[in-house]
């Protein structure tokens, strides 16, 4: 199976107890790998990530695989392989 | 405008970097700047700013200091406690600092008012804690042709970006949807402190010209494993706000 590097930000990182880790999976994109996080470790990361009705990404959010934004990628259906290092972040509003 | 005797003495340090010099000094004595938010990043950015002898510094803030800010908000001290952290923050400076031009603003940021308080200004600080009136800022500075220096911060950890209308993406490009205002967010002083360096130093770059700033950019640092990434942003050929620009 597939090795991947996560690393989450902010209220994410609150969720999840963590900021990074690396785990072995057999998820092959960005929205398979949300899902086994959230199966895993949280409900909420999902709940917090995904828009519930379009099962779209919430559009605050950033992701990114290998340092590149989803968005300009293919969205959560951007492919993973062995060795990526997907960061979740969501922007901070504090100041 | 001339540097005066005093000028040249107390700026000899930073004017000593390459291509900086009486010139690029000169340049930060005509600069005006607009700090919008007097707390965890606008203290520090104000200090810094006066510090490095910024020609006018406009400090806009309607709130007062409370208790619980002074962990961060360091130009707030416990006999400002209940005035207005616009007029606290700009006391200290003009004593730091009396030979800036120092403004402070006791209003809040709104539509109606934003253009009047920054037109004319060189650059904008982004020192706000919240992202309704950070749009708001933002679609201001675009239709006013003024760099905006954004930064904001949780816990240990936050992001920045030098928006520099027409030449690369605004705040909307790079958060189409508004993300849920946070009331009371975790924060050591340290985080918006750091950012707040970060964002001075673009905010000098820019003034000057030099060196290679945020723009197209965006810079996420995580204090807890002192990590950065930079990640490439760009312009939304679409965007609401700056698609004309």
């Amino acid at each position: 199976m597939p090795r991947i590097a996560i690393q989450v930000f902010a209220s994410l990182r609150e969720i999840l107890g963590f900021n990074r880790l690396e785990f072995e999976t057999p998820a092959t994109t960005v929205a398979q790998l949300i899902d086994f996080i959230s199966v895993k470790y949280k409900p909420e990361f999902s709940e917090r990530l995904i828009e519930s009705k379009t099962t779209h990404l919430k559009k605050y959010h950033k992701i990114l695989v290998n340092g590149r934004d989803i968005e300009f990628l293919e969205n959560l259906d951007t492919r993973l392989k062995d060795g990526d290092e997907v960061v979740f972040f969501p922007p901070a509003g504090g100041g | 405008m001339k540097l005066s005797m005093s000028d040249l003495e107390r700026y000899n340090r930073q004017m000593l970097m390459p291509n900086w010099g009486e010139e690029g000094q000169l340049k930060l004595k005509s600069a005006k700047i607009v700090v919008a938010g007097a707390g965890g990043l606008g203290c520090p950015v104000s200090l810094y700013l006066a510090a490095a002898g910024i020609g006018r510094l406009t400090v806009i803030d309607r709130e007062k200091y409370e208790l619980s800010n002074l962990n961060r908000q360091v130009l707030g001290w416990p006999k400002d406690l209940g005035k207005s952290k616009a007029e606290s923050s700009v006391e200290k400076l003009r004593a730091f600092n009396p030979n800036i031009d120092l403004n402070a603003l006791v209003v809040n940021l709104t539509e109606n008012n934003v253009h009047d308080l920054i037109h004319g200004s060189n650059v904008v600080i982004d020192a706000l804690d919240n992202w309704k009136t950070r749009f708001i800022l933002n679609e201001a500075c675009v239709k006013e042709k003024i760099p905006l220096i954004h930064a904001g911060i949780y816990g240990l950890s936050g992001q920045i970006t030098t928006i520099y209308p027409g030449k690369g993406p605004c705040l909307r490009c790079i958060i189409p949807e508004t993300p849920p205002e946070v009331k009371r967010f975790p924060v050591l002083g340290a985080t918006p402190g750091f950012f707040a360096m970060l964002q001075v130093m673009e905010a000098m770059k820019l003034i000057i010209g030099i060196g290679e700033s945020l723009i197209g950019r965006l810079l996420l640092f995580n204090g807890e494993d002192m990590n950065f990434n930079s990640i490439e942003i760009n312009r939304n050929p679409n965007c609401t706000v700056c698609k004309d620009a």
